[in-house]
């Protein structure tokens, strides 16, 4: 019997120490062996990545004033197993999202397939509405709080707002729904604005809630920076509310106007008509989204003729006194006949030719020059490239090399026409007269700084190259000074208190079709001052006005915006007039003189 | 000689008891401070998280503030309320150049730099 019993204790104490040494081995096996297999699986299930997303970059004036902006918004997300009282629910969401509360029903139905019960449950997801105001969030939550509701989530986003709505729409651009910029600065500069997202590796309980203490790997997000533009808002402001002016006036199929520092590129504004607001994007047509100022070519017409006589005077094949006889008005080259305007002139001095913008004057310097000078000189102003500005979607425009030239282009190319330019292009070659011949990098960003305010990236004025000598460049602005006065073509140009340089342009449009369209024109005026020591280049091009053929002139219909812009623009930027040219009378937009193109 | 027995078979082990006390004192005080240690950790980061959505809710209220008071100051904001303002009492009457007096030459400083009254050159008594 003691032998029997004592065997058994020895048989159960032997299994017991089996089952141990079983356990203990399956214990070493998953805490050894398979440790790396299981904490990688416990790592997976209990560890997430939680992206810390960056902030977009603001976009501001040259003096702070905001141009794009962040707004915190809600989007509204029903947990639709949580929600007691459905039609409460509802009634308190439509009141408050302005939504019809059987939209607001419809949505709370929505039901999901569980794989796991093999039937269908309310969804725990149901977004209600997006872009929900923060005060409007904020009500809703408390009221869902009184009335004792679950299962309201509001999670956190940020739309891109627009301050000044429509004003600089072309220049600033937008985002597109991925939140990269799609057009103007908020394209150019993405890289810039964007910021970089952050990230945490953190651990959750098995309910999901983020174990805090136990966060690892860690890297902050980097806002985007922010981007201070070169343009003036004030300033913006004037050329915005002159332009309106203009276009109401002769409602034309598009208007462009661009303010300039001619010393050192910077673009202080830049509007074109047809507009539209950043903020209603919806609807809007590409046609008007087209920022024109660089991304539209035009014939240049007579603003070209500064190209031409430039040259001229720079190769020394004329002085500016040098007697050109003009042919009363009427020149016939390669079998096609060149007009003046009026009766024609008869000798003009080169001077006067710039002064009475005579197509046949500078049709003879063209002759002079011949194909490959007038072809260089043209590429030496930056037309047929582009101009370098920070704004995406610029075009090159068009100068066709001279093998590719008609017999009559060496006469035509001379006044504007058969060169496709920008009208970013037009007032960079302006500005290069105005700069004594240096040809400066149109820039629209000024500096670049980072969220923290610590580091700034500045962009300084880049010079692309001495078109002409500075002493042929006064030559220039001594003629041109002599363009906005009684016996020049841009008489109504004249800014109180300054002396005004600058070159009206009147182009015929080109026709798809071919040729040129009848009583169409592209009218532009382009202009600085002070004429010694220009502050502002400004350029006004309006496409197609509606006005009578004998008003359609770029002295008439763009000079008189062009001063009336600099007027204002003067008492902005605080430029002191000279007593002595107080006296001559503003101009008026409408008059009943014959222009000269 | 009995008295000696029963002493004997009666000593209490004290300096063990103690020794083993200690040892338990010891593991469960350290035990029990891991435990507190660790909910001080968790009620930390809880307290962390709740600072964490405290900053997030401050920068939100800023940014929506900011974004109001950009909007409000807009040159667009400004021009509407320049719009209503031409039909109330109080308007924006643009200034002229007829009525903007300019000065053209500064009031030059004596040579000795010293400092003047800009009205009353009379001394005063």
């Amino acid at each position: 019997m003691a032998v029997s019993s004592r065997r058994r204790a020895l048989w159960l104490g032997g299994c017991v120490a089996l089952g141990f040494t079983v356990f203990s081995w399956r214990l070493v096996y998953l805490q050894v062996s398979q440790h790396d297999y299981y904490s990688a699986l416990a790592m997976e299930i209990h560890s997430t990545r939680q992206t810390i997303y960056a902030r977009r970059g603001s976009i501001v004036d040259r003096s702070g004033v905001p141009l794009a902006a962040n707004e915190p918004v809600k989007t509204v997300v029903i947990d639709a197993t949580l929600l007691r009282n459905p039609e409460l629910g509802a009634e308190i969401l439509s009141r408050h999202l302005e939504m019809p509360k059987s939209a607001v029903l419809e949505r709370l139905g929505k039901q999901v397939w569980s794989a796991t019960d093999q039937k269908m449950h309310p969804s725990p997801y149901i977004v209600i509405k997006h872009e929900v105001a923060e005060h409007v969030a904020e009500a809703l939550q408390k009221e869902f709080a009184e009335k004792s509701q679950r299962g309201l989530v509001l999670e956190q986003e940020s739309i891109r707002v627009y301050p000044n709505g429509g004003m600089l729409c072309h220049v600033v651009g937008f985002l597109n729904h991925e939140g990269v910029g799609q057009e103007g600065v908020e394209r150019s500069m993405n890289d810039w604005l964007k910021g970089h997202d952050g990230f945490r590796y953190t651990e959750r309980d098995r309910r999901g809630k983020e174990l805090v203490a136990f966060r690892r790997l860690e890297r902050p997000p980097r806002d985007g920076d922010t981007v201070r533009l070169t343009v003036d808002m004030a300033l913006q402001d004037i050329v915005e509310s002159e332009l309106d002016v203009a276009v109401k006036q002769y409602r034309p199929k598009m208007a462009t106007c661009i303010v300039m520092r001619p010393a050192t590129g910077e673009i202080l504004a830049l509007a074109n008509r047809p507009h539209y607001d950043l903020n209603q994007r919806d609807g809007v047509k590409d046609e008007v989204r087209k920022n024109r100022a660089i991304m539209d070519q035009v014939e240049p017409g007579s603003t070209f003729k500064i190209v031409t006589t430039a040259a001229a005077l720079d190769q020394k094949l004329v002085r500016a006194d040098t007697v050109i006889n003009c042919e009363s008005g009427k020149f016939t080259y390669g079998g096609s006949t060149l007009h003046d305007h009026g009766h024609g002139y008869g000798e003009l001095s080169v001077n006067d030719v710039l002064v009475k913008s005579s197509n046949i004057g500078v049709a003879k310097m063209g002759l002079m020059l011949k194909d490959q000078l007038l072809y260089e000189y043209a590429r030496r102003f930056g037309f047929g490239e582009r101009t370098g500005v920070q704004l995406p979607g610029e075009i090159p425009g068009i100068v066709h090399p001279p093998h590719r030239w008609s017999k009559i282009s060496i006469t035509h190319i001379p006044m504007g026409h058969e060169v496709g330019a920008t009208p970013m292009q037009v007032i960079s070659a302006m500005c290069t007269i105005a700069n004594r011949g240096r040809l400066m990098i149109p820039q629209i960003v000024s500096s670049i700084t980072d969220s923290t305010n610590e580091r700034t990236t500045e962009f300084p004025p880049v010079e692309v190259r001495q078109v002409i000598p500075s002493e042929v460049a006064e030559k220039l602005v001594a003629a041109l000074t002599e363009v906005v006065s009684k016996k020049g073509t841009a008489e109504k140009a004249h800014v109180p208190g300054f002396l005004v340089a600058g070159k009206t342009g009147t182009a015929q449009k080109f026709s798809p079709s071919g040729g040129y369209e009848h009583n169409k024109y592209v009218v532009s005026f382009a202009g600085f001052f002070p004429a010694d020591k220009p502050e502002l280049c400004a350029l006004v091009l309006i496409d197609d006005a509606v006005a009578p053929s004998n008003l359609n002139y770029g002295g008439l219909i763009a000079a008189p915006v062009f001063s009336r812009i600099g007027q204002r623009a003067a008492r902005h930027l605080n430029m002191t007039p000279s007593p002595e040219l107080m006296k001559l009378p503003a101009p008026l937009a409408q008059t009943e003189s014959k222009g000269r193109r | 000689m009995s008295f000696n027995r029963r002493r004997n078979a009666n000593l209490l082990p004290v300096a063990r008891i103690l020794l083993l006390g200690t040892l338990i004192a010891t593991c469960g005080g350290g035990a029990l401070y891991y435990v507190n240690a660790k909910n001080e950790v968790h009620r930390l980061g809880q307290r962390v998280k709740q600072l964490e959505r405290e900053i997030q809710a401050s920068i939100t209220k800023d940014e929506v503030v900011m974004a109001r008071i950009a909007k409000l100051s807009s040159f667009e904001s400004l021009r509407k309320r320049q719009q209503q303002e031409r039909e109330a009492f109080a308007q924006l009457i643009p200034v002229n150049d007829t009525l903007v007096f300019r000065i053209q030459e500064r009031p030059r400083s004596s040579p000795n730099s010293e400092v003047r009254t800009v009205s009353n050159l009379q001394p005063v008594r």
